[in-house]
């Protein structure tokens, strides 16, 4: 473990960190505690967000935030679960712009709600594309 | 009084399709929207039903001129998975090839900017010299785009000792036609006045906007990912990363043609330092598990993640591509700017839309332009410019 | 601006000398490398129908159909689907399958865009399931050597490719018992008949 990561095990609560390799971290936290973990990455710790995956899982719709500290070269994975029957989460755009366009995508691909989000519309697919059809969910 | 110019999404103009909606005042640019999704093809949900073999093979042609990234950083995240060691000749093969790459389409990248501006002589010189890369490229892989490289545990083809010459008789050619290049791009005033101080992007702008590639290392982040975090022999080898602080087009421009310098650097390190042996690992099963791989394309940084549950296709396959960060932040870069510059501006990140994605309709302006018209616009500021520097300098002759 | 553009006419000159780098085609040749990935071509006696390149193949562009009325087994390439990658070429063990350095795909009928071969199927006698090919059968029995005498169905393919026996005659009603344990079967129907010779009719 190095530093930073002692200093997040420190501060947050209800929190798992796991080493993958030498340069990937694997950080579980839950949704409200998410929001706050990076801010303190991107803000204090001036880590840059690379993209965020959503995935359709057994246990909920996982969310899993990439932040690339570019000093070092790890990249910090930060994982949260939202439940199916409630797919909303706080969204990041308020204080970094770049989540613009890739929360537009998680919500236009797979159904989850980013609260606050500015400009949540359609990015990639067509107008006449069926409402409310979320293509990667595996049910579906 | 506003004026909307739509700006595609069919244009002659543009190689790829997407839709810019500049709002203008007299002249001025004060506003610009963006619409994309004319080129989305579904390759996450197509990802889940091929095996990961055939996955590099559907990635490959998400794109045609950054062929090689997207396998690359395919490769590099299942062997993330896996933790798999690939053999030392195949990491210096995987770096030939990805820096051939980025040198014929920075060659490109230059050729389109003097296009845009009116300079056709520097569009096709730069493009005749990007056949002998394609050429090599046909000798050692088989085909001019699509190289089909890549294998997870290694490359899927040797270099023979007989193309070894053609690699390194290329490299000393274009190498003295960069240089040439180099000096008379940086030495003509009429280029410096047109790129100049226009479209500036501030570092405070490309942090917030995560900015990738040579967009932000002309604004003065220093990111690469061949630095910050080494894969394949970009540690084996000695080369440099170039920054330059102004943010404007012209360091831009400097960024991708310095660039192409280190580029050649790299291909020579690489030959020299290659010794003979294994080109590929063998490979049993990929174990459960979540991998996360990345590649530094012309464009910028290209990120993959792979989830697999053990089976042989994977759960989850995410791609993002460089261009996907970097054309939002043509919402700031053009602001104050006019229409003439406006087409540099937007053509100044290197976008590539199909990386970034797929299809749609038209809307209707107050005042329509056509692509013709935009580039004429374009043509008749350098034509100003021109008219201005020569009548300055004949007044100077008729001084002395 | 006179003098850094002496630097270039070097360069205009020898652009106006030499000439434009592209070629003629179609009216001069315009040849591809040694390596070049172009159109496939079938080598018909050396496939064995195993379908390795039909699983393979990233863009679906090999079929394996099985036709049981015909007992032929159709393995076709469809042009416009193929994608050059070379996949099929590199795990062909048998190496039936090429790529030559043609690239012009232009014809003038559609027909001419999907080639197939057609192998010979051998099909159980008791449940008519397919077996496999014979090609594929005769490789195995070459391979194991004298083994193959210890299974009855490459046994005879063998013996009959070689003209050791006569044509199989029309034998009646098959009575999987020790008489029928010498007919071509599938698995599944060969474990059968050998539990009913040791446990009883």
């Amino acid at each position: 473990m190095n530093e930073l990561e002692k200093e997040i095990q420190d501060t947050f609560k209800g929190i798992s960190i796991k080493r993958h390799s030498p340069k990937r971290v694997y950080i579980e936290i839950d949704k409200e505690g998410a929001h706050e973990l990076a801010r303190f990455l991107y803000e204090e710790k001036g880590c840059r967000l690379v993209t965020a995956t959503g995935t359709d899982t057994r246990k909920g719709y996982e969310i899993l935030y990439h932040f690339s500290m570019d000093k070092t070269g790890i990249i910090y994975s930060v994982r949260t679960v939202v439940p199916k029957d409630n797919p909303k989460i706080m969204t990041l755009a308020s204080f970094l712009p770049a989540t613009n366009w890739i929360e537009r995508e998680i919500w236009e691909l797979l159904g989850i709600e980013f609260e606050g989000h500015p400009n949540l519309k359609r990015l990639l697919t067509a107008e006449d594309f069926p409402e409310a059809y979320y293509p990667l969910r595996r049910g579906e | 009084m506003k004026t909307i110019i739509p700006v595609g999404p069919y244009h002659p103009l543009q190689a790829e399709p997407e839709f810019f909606k500049l709002e203008v005042e007299g002249e001025k640019v004060t506003g610009l929207e963006i619409n994309i999704g004319y080129n989305h093809r579904g390759h996450e949900y197509l990802a889940q039903r091929k095996t990961y073999e055939q996955i590099i093979f559907l990635v490959e042609r998400i794109c045609g001129i950054c062929s090689c990234s997207h396998p690359f950083a395919s490769v590099n995240a299942v062997e993330n998975l896996a933790g798999i060691e690939i053999p030392e000749r195949a990491k210096y093969i995987r770096t030939i090839i990805g820096e051939l790459e980025r040198l014929h389409s920075h060659f490109l990248w230059v050729g389109l900017a003097g296009h845009f501006m009116g300079y056709n002589t520097l569009w096709m010189w730069f493009w005749r010299y990007r056949e002998p890369i394609l050429e090599l490229f046909e000798l050692i892989t088989g085909n001019r785009n699509h190289y089909a490289m890549m294998k997870i545990g290694g490359v899927s083809k040797d270099i023979e000792d007989e193309d070894i010459s053609s690699i390194q008789k290329t490299m000393n050619e274009l190498e003295a036609k960069t240089v040439m290049f180099i000096k008379a791009i940086l030495d003509d005033p009429v280029i410096a006045a047109r790129l100049g101080g226009v479209g500036i992007l501030t570092k405070e702008d490309a942090i917030k906007y995560g900015v990738l590639g040579p967009t932000a290392r002309g604004s003065g982040v220093a990111i690469d990912v061949r630095k910050d975090d080494p894969y394949a022999a970009y540690d084996l080898v000695p080369w440099d990363i170039i920054v330059f602080e102004e943010g404007d087009l012209l360091a831009k421009a400097k960024v991708r043609l310095l660039e192409c310098l280190e580029s050649i650097k790299i291909i020579r390190g690489c030959l020299e330092q290659m010794r003979k042996g294994e080109i590929e690992t063998k490979v049993e099963d990929i174990p459960p598990g979540e991998g996360i791989g990345r590649h530094e394309a012309p464009r910028g940084e290209v990120f993959h993640y792979v989830r697999s549950d053990g089976s042989n296709m994977p759960l989850r396959y995410k791609v993002r591509a460089p261009s996907y960060m970097n054309v939002p932040s043509n919402e700031v870069a053009v602001k104050g700017y006019d229409i003439a510059d406006a087409i540099l501006v937007l053509a100044s990140v290197d976008p590539c839309y199909c990386c970034t994605e797929r299809m749609a309709t038209l809307y209707d302006g107050n005042k329509k332009l056509t692509g013709k018209d935009l580039l004429k616009l374009s043509w008749k500021k350098t034509e100003q410019l021109k008219k201005k520097f020569s009548h300055s300098e004949n007044k100077l002759a008729s001084l002395l | 601006m006179k003098k850094p553009k002496l630097r270039e006419l070097g360069e205009a000159i020898r652009a106006l000398i030499g000439g434009p780098y592209t070629t003629k085609f179609p009216f001069a040749p315009s040849p591809a490398a040694k390596r070049f990935r172009g159109i496939m071509v079938f080598h018909e006696e050396k496939c064995i129908g195993c379908g390795a390149c039909v699983e393979v193949c990233p863009a679906n562009a090999r079929e394996l159909i099985d036709d049981l009325e015909k007992k032929t087994r159709k393995l076709t390439h469809i042009q416009e689907r193929c994608i050059y990658c070379g996949q099929c070429e590199t795990y062909c063990k048998w190496e039936a399958l090429e790529h030559t350095q043609e690239y012009d795909l232009a014809q003038l009928t559609k027909e001419g865009y999907t080639n197939y071969i057609e192998k010979e199927l051998v099909t159980c006698e008791l449940c008519g399931e397919v077996i496999t090919t014979k090609d594929q059968l005769l490789w195995i029995a070459k391979k194991v050597g004298e083994l193959a005498y210890s299974n009855p169905t490459l046994t005879l393919i063998l013996t009959q490719e070689l003209g050791i026996t006569e044509k199989i005659p029309e034998r009646g009603e098959f009575v999987p018992y020790r008489s029928g344990h010498l007919r071509l079967l599938c698995p599944k129907c060969r474990r059968s008949v050998y539990l009913n010779e040791i446990w009883g009719y």
